[in-house]
């Protein structure tokens, strides 16, 4: 707790209170860390390549209403603190709509986002500066922990023998152009499926198709497609009887529980007795891998998410110092842990940290 | 267990979580200054404005940058911008990108239409059929069924009701890429914005992204392949007299009354697929507008400001009545 305290203390700020144990209480998770998680204490301890001073400007996830990665990020910038203690940070977690646009109107120098970027906000800084932005993964998103970038997960109806799909199998159903194989899927005989199986139409739900999880699966299955299978049913968050909030995840997967010809992406946080995720491989006939924390970390798992951290970076000018040593310390032994103890995200797999690190060279 | 705490901690500490969290919203105006970004192609006629301005106002600098709506937007909400001159709706993102910073919606005031045909002027969207297509006229609701994949569905030229060999000869869709400026437009006045589309029979066209120099290609395209298609119906620009294609007239209701894009069905808002160019800026609620936004906003919707538009070319005037619609909603 005191720790953290020191962390925001160190942080330009417009008042003087300080409630950062509660911000950590919200983001810690209540049960001790995977064993996949464990080799980050034997990753590389940040060395400092110079001494660096400046302000960094700090955009990204974050709202008025969720802590999101404030203790996380306090973490960082208090650690960070003891080997830069000239570095000072301005912190304008506002949200991930905002964060890329702050980078290309010269308002921020590091964007950390709460998910991918989206194909809009790329686009509109390839406009205004010519060049694509530069984005670093930093962490690997949760298997389940609502709010912290999750993996998406393939449900079907329990009586569904299907034992498992690729990509391509995925982007013929859900998508309209098949961009990754020769024609669209419609039918489960067509993958295989046998009996009374052969004819029954696929019912694919998902989230509301022009919205942030959707983008996630449309650029990663769909290639990019904006096309999406028109049969599919698009859930946004509902409202139960009580008042409380249906949570769009849980109605897809209650959408698939109650349709013996459907399939849903949604998260295994929503998963019930009468729906089934199933593994998912990178290509038609496997390997099929399980939304593991291991499997996630080494990004084996077809749909595994991460967390970017995005910089303005001109083509052949270097990293801003006190930037580029930032980032550094994120990719470290103790930025690396930090994600562990701080927050509900996973560590970067040792494969994607080195190439970060090649791109901050 | 943990979510429950949360949201309870959350609910007590929530201010004092939200002002710790995050530096208070920069500064939305400076004073004295009017910093105007926007639309590339509008960059000539805010010249034009900021002269004007200028003339009539010495003490105030005026800045024009126009380099995309979508960077203009982005100024906005990172306080680099006090007024964004823009081609378009502002999407749902760009709001909430804003409102999550400053607890408020951005304030969008139109301020001119876009023109009949002009490429890069926002030009209103025609309806186009290749010229030996005895299909005169068609609905909003016609559209959605042609273009949509959900509820009544029309798939052929009989549908629309023509007769004989063309009963049952398809449809073929020639638009805009459905993501872009022109596609969302015309999904969100047709289609109620929805993402499901007839997209087996619809060929999108796609604008690259380009700078401040860039002309509209898609449009061209569009046009082409309906003047080689006898089947196609075509979301593009009112055509050419060279060209073997034609505009359908447009009703909002089956029953009509059908127009086609003039400047006078554009200006009156009779044609029902013209598009409207905004003026959006920061203004807190139950707050005026920043003096600079007024004075700048203020000269466009005057008679000097519309007039600006004629030396421009390619844009329409609002008419009296919006003019003081939009006027009002300054104050």
């Amino acid at each position: 707790m005191k720790k953290t305290l020191r962390a925001l203390l160190a942080i330009t700020l417009a008042t003087s209170a300080v409630p950062t144990a509660q911000g950590a209480a919200a983001a810690k998770p209540p049960v001790a860390p995977d064993p996949a998680v464990r080799f980050v204490d034997d990753l590389p301890a940040y060395q400092p390549t110079q001494k660096v001073s400046g302000t960094i400007r700090l955009w990204g996830h974050g709202s008025s209403k969720h802590d999101f990665m404030g203790g996380l990020i306090g973490a960082w910038i208090e650690a960070f603190g003891r080997y830069q203690p000239d570095v000072k940070f301005e912190y304008r977690m506002y949200g991930t709509a905002s964060a890329i646009g702050a980078l290309y109107t010269g308002a921020g120098d590091l964007a950390i986002l709460g998910e991918e970027i989206s194909p809009d906000n790329a686009r509109a800084f390839q406009r205004a500066r010519g060049y694509p932005p530069t984005g670093l993964s930093i962490a690997t998103g949760s298997v389940d922990a609502d709010f912290f970038d999750y993996a998406h997960m393939i449900f079907v109806n329990k009586d569904n023998p299907i034992q498992g799909l690729s990509l391509t199998q995925l982007d013929a159903i859900f998508g309209a152009e098949h961009r990754r194989g020769r024609r669209n899927i419609r039918t489960w005989g067509e993958l295989g499926l046998k009996g009374d199986w052969t004819g029954q139409p696929i019912r694919p739900y998902g989230w509301k198709v022009d919205e942030d999880f959707a983008l996630f699966f449309r650029e990663r299955v769909l290639g990019g497609s904006h096309r999406w299978n028109p049969a599919i049913r698009e859930y946004v968050h509902g409202a139960r009887p009580d008042g409380s909030q249906y949570d769009r995840g849980q109605r897809i997967v209650d959408g698939v529980a109650a349709d013996r010809d459907g399939i849903g992406v949604s998260n295994v946080r929503y998963a019930t007795p009468q729906t089934r995720a199933i593994p998912l491989a990178w290509t038609d006939g496997g390997p099929y891998y399980e939304p593991t924390p291991a499997n996630l970390i080494s990004q084996r798992y077809p749909l595994t998410r991460i967390i970017p951290a995005y910089i303005d970076k001109a083509p052949g000018r270097p990293v801003d110092p006190a930037v580029r040593e930032f980032l550094r310390f994120v990719l470290s032994r103790e930025g690396q842990q930090a994600i562990v103890r701080e927050s509900s995200y996973l560590p970067l797999g040792a494969a994607k940290r080195q190439a970060q690190l090649e791109k901050l060279q | 267990m943990r979510r429950l705490l949360a949201g309870a901690l959350a609910g007590l500490f929530a201010p004092l979580a939200a002002a710790a969290a995050s530096l208070p919203p920069p500064p939305a105006h400076q004073t004295g200054v009017v910093r105007i970004w926007g639309t590339a192609q509008m960059a000539p006629l805010a010249q034009r404005w900021a002269t004007g301005l200028r003339a009539q106002r010495p003490d105030l600098r005026v800045e024009t940058h126009l380099t995309g709506s979508d960077v203009a937007l982005a100024g906005l909400y990172t306080g680099k911008v006090d007024i964004a001159l823009v081609g378009r709706d502002a999407t749902e993102v760009e709001v909430k990108a804003f409102e999550w910073i400053y607890s408020y919606r951005p304030t969008g005031v139109v301020i001119l239409h876009g023109g009949v045909d002009q490429p890069g002027r926002s030009p209103a969207l025609a309806v186009l059929t290749h010229r030996s297509n005895p299909l005169s006229q068609i609905s909003l609701d016609q559209l959605r069924a042609v273009f949509g994949a959900d509820g009544a569905q029309m798939r052929t030229w009989g549908q629309l009701g023509l007769k004989g060999a063309w009963a049952t000869r398809p449809i073929h869709l020639y638009a805009p890429d459905m993501e872009s400026g022109s596609g969302r437009f015309f999904r969100h006045v047709v289609l109620a914005d929805t993402n499901k589309l007839n997209w087996n029979a619809l060929r999108e066209f796609a604008e690259p992204v380009g700078g401040p120099g860039h002309v509209d290609q898609a449009a061209r395209r569009i046009a082409a392949a309906v003047a080689r298609d006898p089947l196609g119906l075509g979301i593009g620009l009112s055509p050419k007299a060279s060209q073997p294609i034609k505009a359908l007239a447009v009703a909002r209701a089956a029953d009509g009354p059908y127009f086609r894009a003039t400047p006078g069905t554009v200006v009156s808002r009779a044609y029902p697929l013209a598009r409207d160019v905004n003026a959006y800026f920061n203004r807190a609620p139950g707050a005026a507008a920043d003096p600079g936004v007024k004075a700048f906003l203020d000269y466009v919707l005057s008679p000097a400001g519309q007039a600006e538009l004629a030396k421009v070319g390619g844009y329409l005037p609002l008419s009296a009545d919006d003019q003081s619609h939009s006027r009002n909603a300054l104050d």
